[in-house]
């Protein structure tokens, strides 16, 4: 079979194709690339999702389908590591940056580098706070004049609960990237804090990146709406990923999730199409 | 001379004229600690350019260090690199990073050169131990007083790598070359464009460390005092490079002047070293007074004692005696000496079951 590399940028074409057709194009490119590892995936059945047990198997080097020079990520799990690529060519953040001054604040260390490398791909020059240096990490975001925060849920809670007392007055939007269900005391935080700051919840695995963004209900549910660089589907009530972030240098395809959600139904809070994620949900 | 309020109000200068497209790798923004008190300076600067720095590494590996630090380390890398075809990689870890599975996690990422901070290096190194890193070449250290024992035991787990340091601050950036074959771990060569002076040179030569340089092309710095005392060689080195600056640590920790006589950290824990069975751990706070209008130094020794210290019939008495007579204070004359000419009050010995050190292990320090 004649060995096919991909290049480092997206070809434009891929912009425009269909969601359906950018996974098939990366099934395709997958099973002529360099490396071995999604052909003897689907070796004998190419419905075969991908686990967390592969990649964790699985060596990087023997995942990438991408090359070029970026950041990596070690992920830690319980049952053992995985380490992630970001290209920094063509890395970008997976939501809209709304903001000129971004301020990095997340307990995740290895998410802020993450987040760090995405910015500076946005154009945008990031302060990275600290959560253990939580109180001059915070002077130095009124200093740079921050209006906009990128945080995990630990991290959001510092800054929350921080800047209730003491506010980042410029500030304007807060995302916060989570990777289970929104957690009930950055809820709360979110609630007392001041109503000039927009602030918007995405769910993100450490080993995808960004799913989508979450719309939260007055009935503590949560209804996760696809991301523009994702594909996800639902197959026996757990959610499926394609990767179409051209970032990642070993992009996944049809990945099983621990998630456990419903089939693709009608969110309750904006009527768009969503996945529904339960309270009870953890990794 | 310019201090920390200075460089506060000249940081964010060069910020409107950063631009919003792939030039602004070249960039950074940073900010200090605040660990040793007062408001963080916040600075945003350019990463150092020299191509020397971080260029000839394909996988490498930050440990420790502020997030900040880290951060700059791979703006840093990706600037060395930004014109390179090849598969290039940064990792970074921190403290929250020493987990189970990071043993694993280093060998699949099979760094060939480390830069990080020496606390963190050595706690890394005691946390995966028996780690396999085959073509670990390199490790550049710094942030940190860099002791002998430092040295060999990285050496005696990697015998084949070069290990260098690097000196730099938060506000300012790395100022230093990779070092050259000539110099010692305390000797480096400046950065173009960075201009150092030493203020009060002492007969040694001895000072505060100054620096001069562009934070961006629209913000020079001049005369910063990081708060580290050195001096200037007068040689130019066989390297070629004209100017050598040595660190002797930083003021009022790692170096301390005080009745007359200057301690440093590298003799405390020479002497220590000797002590080594009946201390677990150290931390000696110098203080001076004044009786008669002649100042007189006093050194408090905060150890951990081992059960063989404990077990030993007036275990203060002993270590006391014991430090004063090794720990020398001058090229002659032990603490011991200066003690019985008045000149330093008998030590004090004070045990602890825990010393809190904060981020940095501190060895040495001034009394506040």
């Amino acid at each position: 079979m004649e060995q096919k590399k991909f290049v480092l940028k997206e070809p434009p074409s891929m912009e425009k194709l269909s969601k359906e057709k950018q996974v098939q194009e990366l099934r395709d490119l997958a099973l002529a690339g360099e490396s071995s590892f999604y052909r003897s995936l689907w070796k004998s059945d190419p419905s075969t999702p991908l686990t967390l047990e592969h990649l964790q198997k699985i060596p990087l080097k023997d995942r990438s389908y991408r090359h070029g020079l970026g950041f990596v990520r070690i992920i830690h799990l319980e049952i053992g590591h995985v380490l992630s690529k970001i290209l920094k060519s063509v890395a970008k953040l997976p939501f809209d940056l709304s903001g000129e001054r971004p301020f990095i604040m997340c307990a995740d260390e290895q998410l802020s580098l993450e987040l760090l490398v995405r910015t500076y791909g946005e154009g945008r020059l990031p302060l990275l706070g600290e959560t253990r240096l939580a109180r001059s990490s915070l002077t130095a975001g009124k200093t740079y004049g921050v209006d906009t925060a990128l945080c995990d849920a630990a991290g959001a809670l510092v800054l929350l609960s921080n800047i209730s007392t003491s506010p980042i007055t410029k500030l304007r939007t807060l995302s916060i990237l989570t990777e289970g269900f929104p957690d009930q005391k950055v809820f709360e935080q979110v609630s007392k804090t001041s109503k000039n700051l927009a602030v918007n919840w995405y769910l993100s695995l450490p080993e995808t990146g960004m799913l989508g963004n979450l719309c939260l209900t007055t009935k503590r549910t949560a209804f996760l709406h696809e991301g523009e660089k994702i594909h996800l589907h639902e197959k026996d009530g757990t959610l499926l990923v394609d990767t179409l972030d051209g970032a990642l240098a070993a992009p996944l395809i049809c990945y099983k999730t621990r998630i456990q959600t419903s089939p693709l139904t009608s969110c309750e809070a904006c009527g768009k199409s969503g996945y529904q994620i339960f309270e009870n949900y953890s990794r | 001379m310019l201090g920390r309020d200075d460089l506060a109000a000249l940081g964010l200068q060069g910020l409107p004229d950063i631009p919003h497209d792939e030039r602004i790798w070249d960039y950074t923004v940073r900010s200090t600690s605040g660990t040793t008190g007062g408001t963080p300076v916040l600075v945003a600067r350019h990463v150092p350019k020299d191509p020397r720095l971080l260029a000839d590494t394909d996988r490498k590996l930050s440990a420790g260090g502020t997030l900040g630090h880290r951060g700059t380390l791979v703006s840093m890398f990706f600037y060395a690199h930004r014109s390179d075809k090849k598969d290039a990689s940064i990792a970074s870890i921190g403290v929250g990073d020493l987990q189970p599975s990071l043993k694993a996690a280093l060998e699949e990422y099979n760094p060939d050169s480390l830069w990080g901070v020496v606390s963190f290096v050595l706690k890394l190194f005691s946390h995966v131990r028996n780690i396999q890193l085959p073509t670990l070449r390199r490790v550049t250290w710094g942030g940190e007083y860099v002791s002998d024992q430092s040295v060999e035991i990285v050496r005696g787990l990697f015998p084949k790598i070069k290990i260098e340091s690097w000196y730099g601050c938060a506000e300012l950036g790395n100022l230093v070359l990779p070092q050259c074959p000539y110099q010692s771990r305390f000797e480096f060569h400046p950065l173009a464009g960075v201009e150092v002076t030493i203020d009060s040179p002492d007969e040694k030569g001895e000072g505060a460390l100054l620096f001069s340089t562009a934070l961006t092309d629209n913000a020079y710095v001049k005369d910063y005092r990081p708060g580290e005392v050195g001096s200037i060689l007068k040689e130019p080195c066989k390297c070629g490079e004209q100017i050598t600056f040595m660190v002797g640590g930083r003021i009022d920790f790692d170096i301390i002047r005080l009745a007359g006589a200057i301690l440093h950290v590298e003799e405390c824990e020479r002497a220590m070293r000797d002590l080594a069975l009946y201390i677990a751990d150290f931390q000696i706070v110098a203080s001076e007074h004044f009786e008669n209008g002649a100042p007189r130094g006093e050194v408090d020794l905060r150890i951990t004692p081992t059960k063989e210290l404990l077990q030993m019939p007036l275990p203060e008495t002993f270590i006391k005696n014991e430090f004063e007579r090794r720990f020398f204070v001058t090229p002659s004359k032990t603490l011991g000496a200066l003690v019985a000419e008045g000149i330093f009050r008998p030590s004090k010995v004070t045990f602890m079951s825990e010393i809190q050190h904060g981020t940095k292990k501190v060895r040495l320090k001034r009394a506040p």
